[in-house]
C-alpha cells in the first residue's frame, strides 16, 4: 500500500513535469510541423538560470524574470532566424535545425554558466510532507503535480476557448487558409515558439527545485516524447494525458522494477504505439508529412 | 539536386573530360578513391603520430557517414541510430572476443549482429515515415543503451574502465597509427565504390524515388519494401563493423561513449557535407570529426595562451551548430552544393569557358 501510494504521487508529479514538456513540444509541433529536439536545452537553461543567479545573491523574482524572459526570446528567435527559412524545404531540415540549437545551447551553457549543479530554492512552497492514507509523502512534489497541472489545464482552456488559441490551432491547421483568413501566420507560429520555450521553462525550474538541475534534466525532456506520442503528436489533450500515462508507468516501474528500467520501458512503449496506432490515442489520422 | 548527384565525386575532382578522352572515362568515384590514397599517401608519411590517429579516426568516421548518406540522403529514411550500431558492433566485438574467439572472426559477428538489428529496426520503417521513423530509431537508441548497461552490469569489474579490447597492430614500431591508417584506406574505399554503385542508375533511381514520392514508388515496379529493409540492413552493417573496428582502435568499449549526441554528429556530417552526395558524407566526416581538434589550435592563436579544453569542446558545439544552422537555412545541398555553385562558376569564367570549348571542338575534329 504505501509503495502504491509513494508511486502513485511521484507519478502524478512526473506526469504533470511531463505534460507541460509535451504540451510545449506540441505547441511547437503544430506551429511548424517541427520536433524540437532541443528541448530539453530549453529546459536547461532557464533551471540553469535561476539556480545560478540564486547562488550570486539576486532575488528570487530577478531570476524568474530573467529565466523567462531569456527562454521566450531563444524560442522566439529560433523560429524567426531559423525556422522561418526551413518552410518548403520539409520537415526534416526543421529537424535537423533544433540539432543545431541543441548544439548551440549546450555550448553556450557550458560557456557561460560557472557550475555544472545547482538548487533551486522556490520561497513559498510549503516543505516538509503530509500524510495521505497514512502514507508520508513530500508536500512539495504535490504541490509541483497540483500546480503543473493546473497550468496544463489553463494552457488547453486558453488554446480552446480564446481568440488567440483559436489563431493559434488555426495555423497549425493549415497555415494557407488561415492566413487567408487573416492571421498573421508567422506571427502565430513565433508565439506558439515562445510559448513552448516558455512552457520548457517552467517544466525545468518546477522539476529542478524539486530534485536539483544539472544536465540529467535534458534527458527528462526527451523521456517526454514517449508522452506525446501516446497521447497524439498533434493532440493538445493528448499531451497531458500522454504524460500522466508514462508519468505513472516509469514511477510504477522504478518502485517494482527498478530504476534502470523506466526508459527502457517507456522507450519501448513508444515503438509499440509508432507500429501498432502511429497517430496515438487523441492524435488526427494522417499527420505524417515527409 | 538528383540529376547533379549522380556522379557525386565530379566536383571534388574535376577530370578534363573533354581534353582527354581516356581520362574522362573513368567514373567519378575512382578519381575520389585515387584523391583519397594520395591523402593517405601523404598523412602517412608526413603527420605526427597524434595527427595520424585523427586521419585514422575521420577514416572510420566516414564509413558511418556514408552507411548514413546512403540510408538519409539518398532513401530519405531519417535515422538517429548511429550510435545505436557503433554499440551493437562493439559490444559484439567485446562479447566474441571475450568468448576466445580470435580477431577477425569478431569482426564478422559483429557486422552480422548490427546487420540483424538493423533488419529489425527496418521493420517499423515498412510502416513509418518521416518523423514516425526518426522516433523509432530514437526509441532504438535507448533500447540498445539499455542491452549495453546490462551487459556492462553482469560485469561490474569493467564499469568504470570499459571493456578492453586488444588494439589492433599495437606491436608496429609506430603504435600502428600508419597501418590503421592503410587498412580503413582500403575498407572506405571499397565502402565508397560500393555505396557508389548503390547509389547510380537503376538502384540509385528506385531509392531516390523512394525518397521522393513513396507512395508513387510501387507504381513503377519498384519493391518499397525490399528496397528499405535492404539499405537499412546493410547500413547497420557497416556501421556495426566500424563499431568494432573502433573498439580495436581505442582498445575499450564502454556504453556512456555512445550517446545520442553522437548519433546527432553523423546527422550533422551528411547535413553539413551535402545530403545524397557520397563525396559529402566523407568531407562532413572530416569536417565533424576534425573541428573540436582545431578548435583550441585556433583558440590559441586568438589568444595567445593556453586555452581551458572544456572551452574549447564548448565552442566546437557552438560551432557545430551554428555551422548546421547556416547550411540548412542558407545552403541545404552543404558544402557540396556550394561546391557544385563554385564550380557553375568557374566554368562560366570566360578563359576557362574558351579552352573547354576548345578541347571539345578538339576532340571531336
Amino acid at each position: 500500500m504505501t509503495r502504491l501510494i509513494v508511486s502513485l504521487v511521484a507519478g502524478m508529479t512526473l506526469g504533470g513535469t511531463f505534460a507541460l514538456i509535451g504540451l510545449g513540444l506540441v505547441l511547437a509541433f503544430r506551429a511548424t510541423h517541427t520536433f524540437n529536439f532541443a528541448h530539453g536545452q530549453l529546459m536547461l537553461l532557464p533551471a540553469f538560470i535561476v539556480g545560478w543567479l540564486q547562488l550570486d545573491g539576486h532575488r528570487t523574482w530577478v531570476a524568474l524574470l530573467i529565466a523567462v524572459v531569456v527562454s521566450l526570446v531563444v524560442g522566439a528567435l529560433f523560429y524567426w532566424l531559423v525556422l522561418r527559412r526551413t518552410t518548403g524545404q520539409g520537415v526534416m531540415m526543421g529537424i535537423i535545425a533544433t540539432f543545431g540549437l541543441a548544439f548551440v545551447l549546450d555550448g553556450v551553457m557550458g560557456i557561460v554558466i560557472p557550475a555544472n549543479q545547482y538548487d533551486i530554492d522556490l520561497p513559498g512552497i510549503p516543505q516538509g510532507t503530509v500524510g495521505i492514507v497514512g502514507v508520508r509523502v513530500s508536500a512539495e512534489s504535490l504541490t509541483f503535480a497540483g500546480g503543473t497541472f493546473a497550468l496544463a489545464l489553463v494552457v488547453i482552456a486558453i488554446l480552446r476557448f480564446t481568440h488567440i488559441g483559436i489563431r493559434v490551432r488555426a495555423g497549425g491547421q493549415n497555415a494557407l487558409l488561415a492566413s487567408q483568413g487573416g492571421i498573421n501566420v508567422r506571427r502565430v507560429h513565433m508565439g506558439s515558439w515562445a510559448v513552448a520555450a516558455l512552457l520548457a521553462a517552467i517544466a525545468g525550474i518546477s522539476y529542478g527545485s524539486v530534485t536539483t538541475v544539472n544536465a540529467s534534466l535534458v534527458g527528462l525532456g526527451l523521456a517526454a516524447v514517449p508522452a506525446i506520442i501516446l497521447g497524439g503528436m498533434d493532440s493538445i489533450e493528448g499531451a497531458v494525458v500522454g504524460g500522466v500515462a508514462i508519468g505513472l508507468v516509469q514511477a510504477f516501474t522504478q518502485t517494482y522494477l527498478g530504476g534502470q528500467y523506466t526508459d527502457v520501458v517507456s522507450y519501448g512503449i513508444l515503438l509499440l504505439v509508432l507500429l501498432v496506432l502511429p497517430q496515438g490515442l487523441f492524435g488526427t489520422r494522417n499527420v505524417v508529412r515527409a | 539536386m538528383t540529376s547533379t548527384s549522380t556522379r557525386p565525386t565530379r566536383t571534388t575532382t574535376p577530370g578534363p573530360a573533354g581534353a582527354l578522352p581516356a581520362l574522362g572515362r573513368i567514373r567519378p568515384a575512382w578519381w575520389g578513391v585515387a584523391v583519397l590514397a594520395l591523402v593517405t599517401l601523404v598523412v602517412t608519411n608526413t603527420a605526427s603520430s597524434y595527427n595520424v590517429f585523427v586521419y585514422d579516426s575521420i577514416l572510420l568516421a566516414v564509413m558511418g557517414a556514408v552507411a548514413l548518406q546512403v540510408l538519409q540522403g539518398t532513401t530519405g529514411q531519417f535515422s538517429v541510430g548511429n550510435a545505436a550500431f557503433l554499440l551493437i558492433g562493439a559490444f559484439s566485438a567485446v562479447f566474441v572476443q571475450r568468448e576466445g574467439l580470435p580477431f577477425p572472426v569478431d569482426l564478422v559477428v559483429a557486422t552480422v549482429v548490427a546487420g540483424i538489428a538493423g533488419l529489425i529496426v527496418g521493420i517499423p520503417a515498412l510502416r513509418l515515415r518521416g518523423l514516425f521513423l526518426v522516433l523509432a530509431t530514437f526509441a532504438a537508441h535507448f533500447i540498445a543503451t539499455f542491452l549495453g548497461n546490462l551487459y556492462q552490469g553482469h560485469h561490474p569489474e569493467y564499469a568504470a574502465t570499459g571493456f578492453f579490447i586488444p588494439v589492433l597492430f599495437a606491436d608496429h614500431p609506430d603504435g600502428g597509427g600508419t597501418a590503421w591508417s592503410w587498412l580503413l584506406f582500403a575498407i572506405v574505399a571499397l565502402l565508397i565504390l560500393g555505396a557508389t554503385r548503390i547509389v547510380r542508375e537503376r538502384s540509385g533511381r528506385a531509392l531516390r524515388m523512394i525518397r521522393q514520392h513513396e507512395h508513387i514508388a510501387p507504381t513503377l515496379g519498384i519493391k518499397v519494401g525490399r528496397y528499405k529493409l535492404l539499405i537499412f540492413t546493410l547500413s547497420s552493417m557497416v556501421i556495426g563493423f566500424q563499431g568494432a573496428l573502433l573498439a580495436h582502435l581505442n582498445g575499450s568499449v564502454q556504453v556512456a561513449n555512445f550517446t545520442l549526441i553522437l548519433a546527432f554528429q553523423y546527422v550533422l556530417m551528411i547535413v553539413i557535407g551535402g545530403l545524397d552526395s557520397i563525396p559529402g558524407a566523407v568531407i562532413g566526416a572530416a569536417v565533424v570529426i576534425a573541428l573540436p581538434i582545431a578548435v583550441p589550435h585556433i583558440l590559441t592563436g586568438l589568444h595567445a595562451d593556453s586555452v581551458d579544453p572544456t572551452l574549447s569542446a564548448n565552442f566546437s558545439l557552438i560551432i557545430y551548430g551554428v555551422a548546421v544552422i547556416l547550411f540548412v537555412t542558407a545552403s541545404p545541398d552543404g558544402i557540396m552544393g556550394l561546391l557544385r555553385a563554385l564550380g557553375r562558376r568557374v566554368v562560366r569564367l570566360p578563359g576557362i569557358r574558351d579552352a573547354y570549348a576548345r578541347a571539345v571542338a578538339g576532340t571531336r575534329g
